[in-house]
């Protein structure tokens, strides 16, 4: 004979209720450990974010040497590096292109 | 000596941990890790596990301590932190439910039917086991409801659902672990 599957449900929790898994030994130290992963996550942003500032400072500095070389170099000084490569005016180019020849 | 030692509040230590103080948080774990302890086990069984859920659990604590407001007792907002950190571990849980014999689940099944006491140790795994094979809301409703013995409305607080989705969802965990237990006991 089978027993009501919802008296059985019933009785297993009533039993689970009292049936707790004891934690004594995982709570023990457990203090230290926690504070131990608080301070090296802590000191791992602070690591990360000295990283991300270093980057950023140093990103900053090279925009700014660069346009700092941009406004003291002449005005046409690309042009004059594509023709001296392609050996013709560089306008020239340009119309060619733009004319899909 | 008989000096006499008066701990420091709640209040106290939070403001305490907010300004640095690193012994004053450690304090507070002290004080409320039974608590956590006793949710946690309830998801999660595997000592290993169990450290670092109640581990996840305190860091988010610590993360959010500006944000109590002290509008309720510390413990309820630790314990609030800790069941949807709970229920997060129960829907990331990669794992299978724990496979028991067969024997130990008849065995238990027989005297819950007898209505004779069974070993603690095993109603603790088919219960896990079964348990383990529902969905993670409805694990956390029937665990809070029926294992925690929480009324409806503390569960609604604990899980920030409404009272009516509470029992809804209680029903449906309730049917599904009588499902489950038929399933073991026709095998």
């Amino acid at each position: 004979m089978k027993s009501d599957p919802d008296i059985l449900v019933e009785r297993l929790l009533r039993a689970g209720r009292s049936a707790r898994t004891p934690t004594d030994t995982t709570e023990f130290a457990f203090e230290t450990r926690l504070m131990a992963r608080i301070r090296s996550e802590r000191s791992g942003e602070a690591a990360q974010g000295l990283l991300i500032w270093r980057f950023v400072s140093s990103c900053a500095a090279l925009v700014l040497i660069l346009g700092a070389w941009h406004v003291a170099s002449p005005v046409d000084e690309w042009g004059g590096m594509v023709s001296a490569i392609a050996g013709e005016p560089h306008h020239t180019l340009v119309a060619e292109y733009s004319m899909g020849d | 000596m008989n000096e006499s030692r008066h701990d420091p509040d709640d209040k106290t230590l939070i403001q305490a941990s907010l300004a640095g103080d690193d012994a004053a948080f450690a304090t507070l774990v002290s004080r409320h890790k039974g608590r956590v302890f006793g949710i946690a086990s309830r998801f999660c069984r595997e000592r290993h596990d169990l450290d670092d859920l109640c581990q996840e659990i305190f860091i988010r604590v610590y993360r959010k301590l500006g944000s109590f407001r002290a509008e309720a007792p510390f413990e309820h907002w630790v314990s609030r932190i800790a069941v949807r950190a709970c229920y997060d571990f129960l829907r990331h849980a990669k794992r299978q439910p724990p496979q028991i014999p067969m024997e130990e689940v008849s065995a238990v099944l027989a005297d819950l039917a007898a209505e004779r006491n069974a070993e603690q140790q095993q109603v603790r795994e088919v219960l896990d086991s079964a348990l383990g094979r529902l969905g993670a809301k409805e694990r956390l409703v029937i665990t809070l409801l029926e294992l925690e013995d929480r009324s409806v409305s503390e569960v609604a607080e604990l899980t920030g659902w409404s009272e009516v989705n509470v029992k809804v969802r209680a029903f449906r965990a309730r049917r599904a672990l009588r499902e489950v237990l038929e399933e073991y006991h026709e095998i």
